[in-house]
């Protein structure tokens, strides 16, 4: 196995593990969360609810505030930036009540989806204002389910544990004692890497921030390989985007 | 074949051979009535028939679109 492999492998597991101890810890019991290791594809895993050998990811159950069932289901998929950083792909995480599971709504995420936000909440539900709008806007009455409500973006996006606390204040879900400190730190976790990728994507802002707080902030080499993987990345970012803004015919 | 240590916390890795994995699929889309090729343009549109559909192209939309 190469080191790559072991390295997504290994960060994909410890995600996943986390995943499943915060939900057990806080609004779950005995649920899990298992990984997708494809030995065709180097570069990408798998990772869902409910995941079993030979199943797809599936609803698991919530501890349900009332005799109403409540569930999650977890999917996506992981990879290692090229500076080897556990990173998501997609994750898409849906609410759901009832039984069967009938969804309330789902939280997305699609890096560089084109035409659509990145991270964004679908909503199953309806009101007469909406119809109305929908209607003369020559879309479906029942749409509003297929608006895509902007998130955050990739980097400021909310975490799992935003949504499972948001279901804990609603009174949707019976959580275990000691949920806020687990919601908390996984949280604090995930800002963290988030802000940590925002500097490393946009360093010249970062240094500027820290400049105004008097910090001393030392200009890296910028000749040779370093000066041409910023021309890259900075390239292909304006590349992305004028191709999104063409798809959206701005 | 599938890993799980005995912390009782260590995840369930899957990892299924290509054939398995594409019967996966198969299975799958068959349930929903789907084919790849409708699942792979509800993607491009960002408008699933259904929430098993989101999932399963979230989960293994690589493969899918192998």
């Amino acid at each position: 196995m190469s080191q790559l492999r072991a390295n997504l492998r290994r960060l994909a597991q410890d995600h996943v593990r986390h995943l499943t101890e915060m939900l057990n810890q806080t609004v779950a019991e005995k649920v899990h969360v298992g990984c997708l290791w494809d030995h065709g594809y180097d570069d990408v895993m798998g990772y869902g609810t409910g995941l079993w050998p030979g199943r797809s990811p599936s609803f698991v159950p919530l501890r349900s505030a009332s005799d109403h069932p409540v569930w999650l289901r977890i999917a996506g998929t992981l990879f290692l930036d090229p500076a080897g950083f556990l990173t998501v792909r997609t994750s898409s995480f849906a609410l759901a009540a009832g039984d069967p599971p009938s969804e309330l709504l789902h939280y997305d995420y699609e890096r560089d989806k084109v035409a659509y936000p990145d991270a964004h909440i679908q909503v199953e539900a309806a009101s007469g204002a909406w119809v109305r709008l929908l209607t003369s806007s020559g879309r479906s009455a029942a749409g509003l389910g297929k608006i895509h409500l902007p998130v955050g973006g990739r980097r400021y996006r909310p975490a799992l544990e935003d949504l499972m606390e948001t279901l804990i204040l609603e009174d949707l879900v019976e959580p275990h004692p000691g949920w806020a400190k687990v919601l908390d730190a996984g949280r604090d976790d995930f800002r963290r890497r988030q802000l940590r990728a925002a500097i490393r994507n946009d360093p010249d802002t970062a240094a500027a921030a820290l400049r105004l707080l008097r910090y001393g902030v030392d200009e890296p080499d910028r000749s040779g390989s370093a000066a041409v993987a910023m021309t890259v990345r900075t390239a292909k970012t304006k590349l992305f985007r004028d191709r999104k803004a063409r798809r959206l015919g701005r | 074949m599938s890993t799980q240590s005995d912390t009782g916390t260590a995840p369930i890795i899957w990892e299924p051979t290509g054939a398995e994995l594409q019967a996966l699929i198969e299975r799958e889309l068959g349930k929903m009535n789907l084919t790849r090729e409708e699942l792979i343009e509800q993607a491009r549109k960002s408008d699933f028939s259904s929430s098993d559909a989101r999932s399963l192209w979230f989960f293994v939309g690589w493969a899918i679109a192998k």
